[in-house]
């Protein structure tokens, strides 16, 4: 450790103002206090500050993420030997599982932070943090099945247009990784949707089950939404979907860690679930009777338990650049992401999964949700000021 | 004191206390006391005023010291300029924490006994919150009632963003520390951090007692917008009163400093 | 559509040469520091449309082009004798008969592009960009500059154009201008067209890249708009 610091400070003369490798200092500084907290001292006023930093905020995001990786990494091997119908051990699960999504996860970072590496480098600012979650957020939300190059062109699409075009972390209005996810949706659909949610490379001397269907519960839904897998299964997230979006329980946990550690906003999480379970029971409400079938009649925990909706909430929605930023207007946002989930669903069978959609449009209209909120604190000061 | 403040006079106590150092105040005042109660930044005078009665545009707002008023009293009562005050020496550098009466104008070191090192010891004139960096030679200034001696932090720290962190003070619970509630800490000047874009939202107004809202205040002063900062009550604030937004921020930003260049446009611009 | 009323103002009586400094800057400025698209955003709307396929894309900057230069000239040659209150309509009138002679031309002559580009030619008529000019420029100006900067606007607009369609046709279909860019090789080893840059969407954010690159380099033309 001693030994690293002495190379650091050897080798920072060359990066800093004057030196020959001065153009290179944000990608050495960010080398630099990847490894060391930095050693600056406040300035100002306040003479202590708080510990917790960007990079600490967004490393405990990845923590919170790791349960739904893990679980994903295994379902993905569980799914596969599923198909074959062959029983396998834990072990041999998660070792299927690491081989095909560890790729995707190398390949989202490096293109990801190289694609930040060289606009800190070109524009002369710092390396920000923000993709250690982005990274890991993309192969989360994509089927296993995805080509390595779609991964590499998705994460450098959400880094170009999601981020460095508004100026960086902290500028976006859209959830990057959400954006890489929209970006495949739509430019390569066959990739994105249909039997591509198992990994189906061929086995030695076994066949496909006649009793496999590549179909998400999401599908079935827009068949017969009865005919979907049992409760436990989908919260548990034995299901097809994407890596990291079918274990609820794993959200729920992820959840438990950014309230817990106060990074995630509850506000937003409840109200998701909320919006959803309101509206879910509202159509329940309003179905016709004699059409048993009718996607209205769903309960509403379904709709919490299937598809990217609990990943969604957990880990998209509370984002907390494309958030809605003052506390009242994340109650109004979160709601009206679930009850939007729940109307698509609904009504718009082709289309099944709304949450991706649903989260990118009301990123779009936080700030809407925010400037009404801060209108309404200003109309509320000035009446106090009459008084 | 009344005539002075021409009828429109407040007085900020501690909750539960009776009158200033025991000595009960006339019944006269009753009507002008307000009883404050609740962590800091509840004893702030920018935080008191919004609650007692918020200023507007245009208005003036003065405040003493309970400090400064027993010095004024003793001038009209003895006749006499006695400046002397009690001063609360503090911080871990600090061997002996304790009061001292001292005059404005006395110097630093002869307050703490010796002088410090500048390089290892940041001397603060007032609290860690918003005093003003000074040194060992330097003097009492007249405002300040408590000095303050850390340990500076220049020590760069190995994957300080990964480990567990139990000996760090935060008030997210990011760091495992938050399990021992009533841990003592010792806190330097470290930053903790890199300067970032507004990433987090909703840390300052945990910390900020007002109808106020912090971010888009600052924003429209980072925007130089000043109907906005007026719509959203520059007037009412200080510095002093961001002091623990900009403890909290994980962004980094200088909270205080851009508070203070907005009320600094607000004032040129009338 | 601009609607901002210039009043015309005489022009100077002093002779300049048919490429002297003013008019050349008539003509190159709006190719980039002042262009129609990324700069006056006007336009927009057919560029989001027609901008699949570079073909269609050049044909359509071409009748843009021919249209605004022909109706800025015609424009300048008769603005003293327009009645004020009713040059909306003379102006529109000018267009529609351009716009029709170009529609009449693409169905005699490439009747497959005049499909594509299909209703947009047509809507030359109301095309920001022409009227825009007329409004501002031409209205106030002599013939031969008026001329030059419907040329230039044009041509501004269809360097976006052309540009978004190339990028659009070559990540969407592989091609450019129909032929065969990206190998065959690629595609066996399971390279695939982007459905997206075929959305009306891609073009939408090519233009962003682009005004990004285009402020980037000229930092003068940030918050110009």
């Amino acid at each position: 450790m001693k030994i690293l610091r002495n190379l650091i400070d050897k080798i920072k003369p060359n990066f800093v103002k004057g030196g020959k490798l001065e153009k290179w200092y944000p990608a050495f500084e960010a080398m630099e206090t990847f490894l060391f907290s930095p050693g600056e001292v406040t300035t100002n006023k306040v003479h202590v500050r708080d510990a917790v930093d960007l990079k600490r905020t967004m490393i405990t995001v990845v923590i919170a993420m790791i349960p739904t990786l893990l679980f994903g990494i295994w379902n993905v091997g569980y799914q596969h030997y599923l198909a074959y119908g062959m029983e396998m051990t834990h072990m041999d699960y998660f070792l299927f599982g690491l081989q095909k999504v560890v790729p995707i996860i190398v390949v989202s970072y490096s293109v990801g932070l190289g694609v930040e590496f060289i606009f800190a480098v070109v524009k002369g600012h710092a390396v920000s943090e923000g993709y250690l979650v982005t990274g890991l957020l993309i192969p989360l939300v994509l089927p296993v099945t995805i080509p390595l190059w779609m991964v590499a062109l998705a994460a450098i699409f959400c880094t170009l247009m999601g981020k460095e075009i508004f100026g960086g972390t902290g500028m976006n209005f859209m959830n990057p990784a959400l954006l890489a996810r929209a970006f495949l949706f739509f430019a390569f659909p066959a990739f994105m949707s249909g039997d591509i949610w198992t990994d189906l490379s061929p086995e030695s001397g076994q066949v496909i089950l006649d009793a496999y269907s590549g179909a998400t519960n999401l599908v079935a839904y827009d068949v017969n939404y009865q005919h979907i897998q049992s409760v436990s299964d989908m919260f548990f997230g034995f299901e097809q979907g994407s890596i990291g979006e079918t274990s609820v329980l794993a959200c729920l946990i992820g959840a438990f860690i950014l309230v817990i550690t106060g990074i995630g906003s509850w506000k937003i999480m409840v109200s998701v679930f909320a919006g959803a379970a309101l509206m879910g029971l509202f159509f329940n409400g309003i179905a016709p009777v004699d059409d048993p079938t009718n996607y209205m009649h769903t309960p509403f925990y379904y709709h919490w338990l299937m598809g990217g909706f609990a990943f969604g909430a957990v880990y998209m929605a509370t984002d907390p650049v494309t958030a809605a930023h003052t506390e009242k207007g994340k109650w109004v946002y979160g709601l009206l992401i679930g009850g939007l989930i729940v109307i698509i669903r609904a009504f718009n069978p082709a289309y099944p999964e709304a949450v991706m959609m649903v989260i990118l449009l009301m990123n779009v209209h936080a700030p809407l949700i925010d400037h009404i909120v801060v209108q309404n604190h200003i109309k509320k000061r000035l009446r106090r000021a009459a008084q | 004191m009344r005539i002075l403040a021409n009828d429109k006079l407040n007085i900020g106590l501690k909750y539960g206390s009776n009158g200033h150092q025991g000595i009960p105040l006339p019944s006269t005042f009753e009507k002008y006391v307000h009883y404050v109660k609740g962590p800091h930044p509840a004893g702030n005078v920018g935080i008191q005023i919004h609650h007692t009665s918020p200023i507007q545009k245009g208005e003036v707002v003065w405040f003493v010291h309970p400090q400064d008023i027993i010095i004024i009293g003793r001038l009209f009562l003895e006749g006499q300029y006695r400046a002397g005050r009690l001063i609360a020496v503090t911080g871990e550098e600090i061997d002996a924490p304790q009061y001292v009466t001292a005059i404005g104008g006395q110097l630093i070191s002869d307050i703490l006994g010796h002088s410090f090192d500048t390089l290892k010891t940041r001397i603060i004139q007032g609290n860690v919150l918003y005093g003003t960096t000074s040194s060992s030679e330097d003097f009492l200034s007249f405002y300040t009632n408590h000095i303050t001696a850390i340990p500076e932090g220049h020590e760069p720290e190995f994957l300080g963003w990964l480990l567990p962190g139990l000996n760090k003070l935060s008030l997210s619970h990011t760091f495992f520390s938050w399990l021992m509630p009533n841990k003592d800490y010792s806190l330097n000047t470290n930053m903790h951090g890199e300067e970032r874009a507004f990433v987090m939202s909703g840390q300052y107004d945990k910390v900020l007692p007002m109808d106020i809202l912090p971010v888009y205040l600052l924003k429209a002063i980072l925007a130089k917008d000043v109907e906005k900062m007026e719509a959203l009550g520059i007037y009412e604030v200080s510095e002093e009163d961001f002091a623990l937004c900009e403890f909290v921020c994980t962004s980094k930003i200088d909270v205080q400093q851009i508070i203070a260049e907005g009320l600094e446009l607000i004032r040129e611009e009338g | 559509m601009s609607t901002a009323t210039v009043a015309p103002v005489k022009p100077k009586e002093k002779k300049e040469g048919l490429l002297s400094k003013k008019n050349r800057r008539t003509l190159f400025d709006p190719l980039d520091d002042n262009n129609p698209i990324t700069v006056q955003v006007l336009g927009v709307c057919s560029a989001l449309a027609v901008t699949i396929q570079v073909k269609p894309a050049i044909i359509m900057a071409l009748g843009l082009t021919l249209v605004s230069a022909f109706s800025s000239l015609i424009i300048a040659l008769i603005r003293d004798s327009i009645p004020g209150r009713i040059r909306m309509i003379v102006q529109l009138i000018i267009v529609a008969l351009l716009v029709t002679l170009v529609d009449q031309v693409l169905k005699a002559f490439m009747y497959d592009v005049s499909k594509q580009l299909s209703v947009f030619v047509g809507l030359i008529i109301t095309n920001c960009i022409v009227m825009g000019r007329l409004e501002a420029f031409a209205m106030a100006q002599k013939p031969w500059p008026s001329f030059l900067d419907g040329i230039g606007n044009g041509l501004g607009y269809g360097i976006i154009l052309i540009t978004v369609a190339v990028v659009r046709e070559f990540w969407g279909a592989g091609k450019i201008l129909g032929f065969q860019i990206v190998p065959q090789w690629a595609y066996d080893h399971g390279y695939v067209n982007n459905g997206l840059m075929a959305l009306p969407p891609a073009a939408l954010f090519t233009i962003g890249m682009y005004i990004w690159w285009q402020r980037s380099r000229k930092p003068k033309l940030v918050n110009v708009s």
